[in-house]
């Protein structure tokens, strides 16, 4: 029980650090943003601090963290005492709801705290550079095999995923850093509160944006109760629930910051943005996607009409010019490895299968086109629609090129891939359909 | 009230949808008269001394075990749907096996688990057993079991014709089942089709209900010359995704209750024991007792191939902190390891051979380019049923 309790605490201390000082700094009106944000924030700050530690020679112990997270905590509650206001409790008036979303998270908790690692690229490519770096008390290094072997007696390690980002797996060093030891169980717990950010992040932003009460109600259950989101939760250790959460808070931020023009919703975007490239390589594609959105949304009105064919000769240039590096470099791609440009039309049937036949995400596929059509009859003229269909439209595009295009298709024919990177996008589908449907009936609810 | 009715005509439009494509969807019908076989008749050995009565397989510590019945020439055709009775716990693997008349081979297809003991298993239809079954005469018919832990009792299996009833019983159970625990499956983390494949996938059929209900509650509010309230279709939607969302709740619920049953209480150690893969636990441990103290290194070899591809790196987890590679052996090893290194050779490896009197790990001559590296000389530390572990000598 000391234990579960040291695990909890790790979780808390950079989740409070993290809120109050968002908290702090955005003022009232952001509660449930400060701390959906804060956890993101606190517990990847928390990466930072171990890996400046161990540049220091200081080794992994948990004492620079708690107090730099005190001081936070303490400079936070001194400039602005935390008070939630009316309005932010405003949509907790969907009660059944919540209820529903409570037995979701108890069962999602359940698994969590007490299967051991379980999931295949959990153990074989995540977690082994956290059980290593606690056992050793620092980052020793992750190299390829060829060079491991090269480097003899040294203290080195070699696993297939050595070039993965350090992000994960520091996360679950400090788990096992404040517990004490690696527990396969409690290492996990930050998945929960990841799970609880993202819904918590997507409530707030909506609330923000002036959605209904009860719209983000059911948006945010719409969320929980997504099956592949609720196992990445449940049976924890991959990459993916974060790369979701990062991007998502990412979007939300800049959505409110075109929306509003917020400079501190910016500087969030900038820093979940961020946050993405530590987590996985494909975060660097929707860095990729976050920075474009603004840049072609500010398009000025009288090259507008240049904006689509301009799109579609650059896309031409960047296919071609990949298609040269690849026919000079034998078949090799960035990131891609060895991969050979061309359509794969055999992606069809595992994606259309996995959005309208088997139930990774309920109706949530289904929803799409109605809620399209519903847009576009009424609010094709909205600029929060613009962004969202602008940030939607690239990142599926990304995933269209890959797995349509790439040799990668191999890993959506035989189900392994694709669909955790359509997890990284679902959040803001999720969000823009209830946007949609909150704005387009607009007239027959209170705002407010 | 217009939601309520639209979703009762959405509902009813929707079954007699299915109920008019039944017939196609499981092949065609079927006449005769059931065949019940008891239980105590798939080994002969009651449990209670009468050959009526139900049968009580207790674990033997085989890793499969299976109980058969001969069946004289039964014609498959006739029998759209088998009705087992059975008392077996959710975390049991378990499969229906029958012997094809004509190839004698023994086919197996995976069971799945619903409240109750009764589970109604659809044998006609194309895609639940393939095209193993349906069409054919059957010789034998039987369960089987894998890695039972604790007793089960099978009370009876019972061949039925189809009908509209087991038709809508086996949907509903092939909804409703528990799909079973896949723990290192990659399928509940990347969502791929589960093995136990339904006739009818429940998300379309609840898609169409869905906009069968909104067609509905648009003709309603046109009937009227109104536009539908969103609150209405709101409600319709919700009442959709409830219904879907529940089949996973279920689900959920059941394995939270074996993981809990499995799990709690445990330190990692034992959790690995008590997961899937017992035995690369056991060889994990004796290989961690049988090294000296301190960090060393170890190549795991193994082959492209699934399952060695699973086991090398489960080893490596289970190994770290040592300092671990698990290059492929195809045909040589492409790092040999130094002296003082330590080498696990999983016991189905197809290239290497370990000759324990000579003292080296041999691989086919001809196939290294170098001759000295057609051997190693090597002392055996550990000889378990998954593997060896080796010390590299000089």
């Amino acid at each position: 029980m000391n234990e579960v309790l040291l695990a909890l605490v790790a979780v808390a201390i950079p989740w409070m650090a993290g809120a109050l000082c968002l908290r702090a700094w955005l003022g009232t009106g952001n509660g449930l943003v400060s701390v959906s944000y804060g956890y993101l924030l606190g517990i990847i700050s928390v990466t930072v601090v171990l890996r400046i530690q161990d540049a220091a020679g200081l080794g992994l112990t948990r004492w620079p963290v708690l107090a730099l997270a005190g001081l936070a905590c303490i400079a936070a509650i001194w400039k602005s005492p935390p008070r939630f206001s009316r309005a932010e409790a405003g949509w907790l008036v969907a009660l059944p709801l919540l209820a529903l979303i409570g037995l979701r998270l108890y069962s999602v908790a359940s698994e969590n705290l007490l299967s051991p690692l379980l999931q295949w690229d959990a153990w074989a490519a995540w977690a082994p550079k956290a059980k290593v770096w606690f056992a050793h008390g620092e980052l020793v290094p992750f190299v390829g095999e060829s060079e491991w072997w090269q480097r003899g007696p040294e203290t080195v390690y070699t696993i297939e995923a050595w070039y993965y980002p350090p992000a994960v797996p520091l996360v679950q060093v400090w788990q096992a850093i404040m517990v004490g030891r690696f527990d396969e169980a409690l290492v996990n717990l930050p998945w929960l509160f990841c799970l609880l950010a993202l819904v918590g992040g997507f409530a707030g932003q909506a609330r923000a944006l002036g959605v209904s009460a009860l719209h983000v109600a059911i948006g945010a259950w719409i969320l929980v109760s997504l099956p592949l989101l609720d196992s990445h939760a449940a049976w924890a250790g991959n990459a993916d629930l974060w790369m979701a959460t990062a991007f998502a808070l990412a979007a939300f931020a800049l959505y409110r910051w075109l929306h509003e023009g917020d400079w501190r919703q910016l500087v969030l975007a900038i820093l979940t943005a961020a946050i993405c490239t530590q987590i996985k390589v494909p975060g660097y594609a929707w860095v990729g996607c976050l920075a474009l959105t603004p840049i072609l949304l500010r398009f000025p009105v009288r090259y507008r009409r240049w904006l689509i064919p301009g799109l579609v000769g650059l896309t031409l240039l960047g296919v071609l010019s990949v298609a040269l590096y690849s026919a000079m470099n034998a078949g090799q791609l960035p990131f891609f490895g060895d991969s050979e440009l061309r359509f794969h039309p055999e992606s069809l049937r595992p994606f259309f299968y996995n959005f309208f036949i088997i139930d990774n995400w309920h109706l949530l596929w289904y929803l799409v086109p109605p809620l399209g059509w519903l847009a576009w009859r009424r609010l094709r003229n909205e600029s929060m629609l613009h962004a969202q269909a602008t940030l939607l439209g690239l990142a599926f595009s990304v995933i269209v090129f890959v797995y349509f295009f790439t040799s990668r298709a191999e890993v959506a024919v035989d189900f392994t891939q694709h669909n955790r990177a359509i997890l990284h996008l679902v959040p803001l589908l999720v969000f823009t359909l209830v946007w949609v449907w909150d704005r387009a009936t607009l007239a027959s609810h209170d705002p407010g | 009230m217009d939601a309520f009715v639209a979703l009762v005509a959405g509902a009813v439009v929707t079954l007699i949808f299915l109920l008019a494509a039944h017939p196609k969807l499981i092949g065609s019908r079927f006449a005769a008269e059931p065949v019940s076989i008891p239980g105590a008749a798939l080994d002969g050995s009651p449990a209670d001394g009468s050959s009526a009565g139900p049968l009580r397989v207790s674990p033997t510590g085989a890793p499969r075990q299976t109980v058969l019945v001969p069946v004289d020439a039964l014609d498959s055709r006739k029998y759209g749907y088998l009705r087992l009775r059975a008392r077996v716990p959710a975390d049991v693997t378990w499969f229906f096996l029958w012997r094809n008349q004509r190839s004698h081979d023994l086919h197996a297809a995976p069971l799945f688990h619903v409240p109750g003991d009764g589970l109604l298993l659809r044998l006609a239809g194309k895609s639940q057993w393939g095209d193993a079954l349906t069409g054919e005469k059957i010789e034998a018919v039987g369960i089987g079991f894998v890695n039972l832990r604790d007793s089960v009792t099978i009370e009876s299996l019972r061949l039925e014709p189809a009908s509209v009833r087991n038709f809508l019983s086996s949907l509903w159970q092939e909804w409703f089942g528990f799909e079973g625990e896949q723990p290192y499956s990659q399928n509940f983390i990347v969502g791929a089709p589960p093995d136990l494949r339904q006739l009818v996938k429940p998300l379309p059929v609840v898609g169409g209900w869905f906009f069968l209900s909104l067609a509905m509650l648009y003709g309603l509010a046109r009937f009227r010359r109104t536009q539908p309230l969103p609150p209405a279709v709101l409600l319709v939607f919700v009442a959709c995704w409830f219904s879907i969302d529940s089949r996973w709740q279920l689900d959920l619920l059941t394995q939270n209750r074996l993981t809990a049953a499995r799990y709690a209480g445990l330190n990692d150690a034992e959790k690995h024991a008590a997961g899937a893969h017992p035995e690369l636990v056991s060889f994990a441990r004796e290989i961690h007792a049988a090294l000296p103290a301190g960090m060393q290194t170890i190549h795991i070899f193994a082959q492209r191939k699934p399952e060695q591809r699973f086991s090398k790196l489960r080893l490596n987890w289970l190994l770290l902190p040592h300092q671990i590679s698990y290059s492929r052996i195809k045909p040589a090893p492409l790092y040999p390891p130094r002296p003082g290194e330590f080498v696990v050779v999983l016991r189905d490896h197809q290239f290497l051979r370990v000759d324990t009197d000579a003292g080296l790990l041999r691989w086919p001559a001809g196939t290294p380019a170098k001759p000295e590296s057609k051997s190693l000389r090597v002392t055996v530390l550990l000889d378990h049923p998954s593997g060896f572990l080796l010390r590299v000598e000089p």
